[in-house]
């Protein structure tokens, strides 16, 4: 018997600001705090602290730098930050993949 | 794990997370930044040019300078080149490994040639230029054809505009310092004399790259393109008369102390333009 494909989630994604801020951070790109705050439509608190427990567990680094004189914040994936988002993501397509469609 | 979603759930995650992707696919830097990553890849492709002339050429009569002073133009126009792109809200990581090879094979060209003791010919440095050029600019080439207007508007406009008094006061010391850097290539102050020369140098380069206040933070985020453009015939100067003076070609002299007093004076008057009070917002002091 297979285990059932929840095994596969990660509780670091199990947030909808957490799983996009991941989809917004594929390999070698780094974007900055405010255009992630903007596109993901969240406050500067609760992105804040989306990024410092994404931070912790190593999925994503965090690069501190200035425009001019202006402090500037960047975030950016890890290679083990987007396994683990890649091997999250296809256990919820696993999970929904019996799902009916909606009528 | 405890608290698995179930399907609903897991629909509404990847429903939140799908809508995440189409609306910043691809998370793309902007034209402006990759357009100045294509001017990067020319500066360094000019230096390998440079240096492989000057390493090949034997001229023991020639100054140490010649090689010092476009190692220290290198170095400052990396160090301001890493604060300007700060003022980019997206970027792509540069693969490390194109720098690195063509690092090696300039090295290996180098070595072969000052092995023989036969200078280099023009055209094989030349050569050897205009590839690492192709190979460092063609992957942002590319990325230039895939992108959008609309990935340009997360950026502050990169538009000529009036700088701010500070701004000003340290683009005229790095118009007096590459001035400088073109007429110490002329300069041979002995062995008593170098350790003033390195000072001269280097000496300024600390100061702009370390003290933000009144470093390379503030040329990087206030710029504009006809500031880039001064900067850039100062780079080229010092590029084209280091190798002219460390053969020595006649007219080298006269080419470090004008092309130095005319870098100077381009530069200071950019700093100065566009005046104050024509279009454009100017450019508010950062504290």
């Amino acid at each position: 018997m297979s285990a059932h494909p929840r095994h596969g989630l990660d509780e670091a994604f199990q947030t909808p600001v957490r799983l996009s801020l991941m989809a917004m951070l594929p390999a070698g790109s780094m974007i900055d705090f405010i255009t992630l705050r903007d596109t993901l439509e969240a406050s500067d608190s609760v992105l804040s602290k989306a990024v410092s427990q994404l931070q912790d567990r190593g999925y994503v680094k965090v690069t501190k730098g200035y425009e001019g004189t202006r402090p500037r914040t960047w975030v950016e994936s890890t290679a083990a930050g987007r396994r683990a988002y890649r091997a999250h993501l296809a256990a919820l397509r696993a999970i929904v993949a019996d799902y009916p469609p909606e009528g | 794990m405890s608290d698995a979603p179930i399907p609903a759930d897991a629909a509404a995650l990847l429903a939140a997370h799908d809508r995440t992707v189409v609306a910043q696919r691809p998370p793309a830097p902007s034209r402006a930044l990759i357009r100045f990553r294509i001017w990067s890849a020319a500066c360094a492709a000019a230096y390998v040019v440079t240096i492989m002339l000057i390493a090949t050429t034997p001229n023991p009569g020639s100054s140490v300078n010649t090689t010092l002073v476009p190692v220290a133009a290198f170095i400052l126009a990396s160090a301001l080149a890493t604060e300007t792109e700060q003022r980019f809200a997206v970027r792509r990581r540069a693969r490390a490994i194109v720098p690195i090879a063509l690092g090696l094979v300039a090295a290996a060209f180098v070595v072969i040639f000052w092995g023989t003791r036969t200078p280099a010919p023009l055209w094989a440095a030349a050569l050897f230029g205009v590839a690492a050029f192709v190979a460092l600019a063609l992957p942002e080439w590319r990325r230039l054809r895939s992108t959008r207007p609309a990935d340009d508007t997360r950026d502050t406009p990169w538009r000529n505009r009036p700088l701010s008094p500070e701004t000003r006061l340290i683009t005229w010391g790095m118009a007096a310092y590459l001035g400088m850097l073109l007429v110490l290539l002329r300069f041979d102050g002995g062995a008593e004399g170098q350790p003033l020369v390195f000072l001269a140098l280097y000496g300024p380069l600390i100061f702009l790259t370390f003290v933000p206040r009144w470093g390379l933070r503030r040329l990087g985020a206030e710029w504009g393109p006809l500031h880039w453009a001064a900067f850039g015939v100062g780079l080229v100067a010092i590029m084209v008369v280091a190798p002219m003076t460390h053969a020595g070609l006649p007219g080298s002299d006269i080419a470090c102390i004008g092309a130095g007093i005319a870098v100077f004076l381009l530069l200071g008057l950019c700093a100065q333009l566009p005046l104050r009070g024509s279009s454009g917002d100017p450019i508010r002091p950062a504290r």
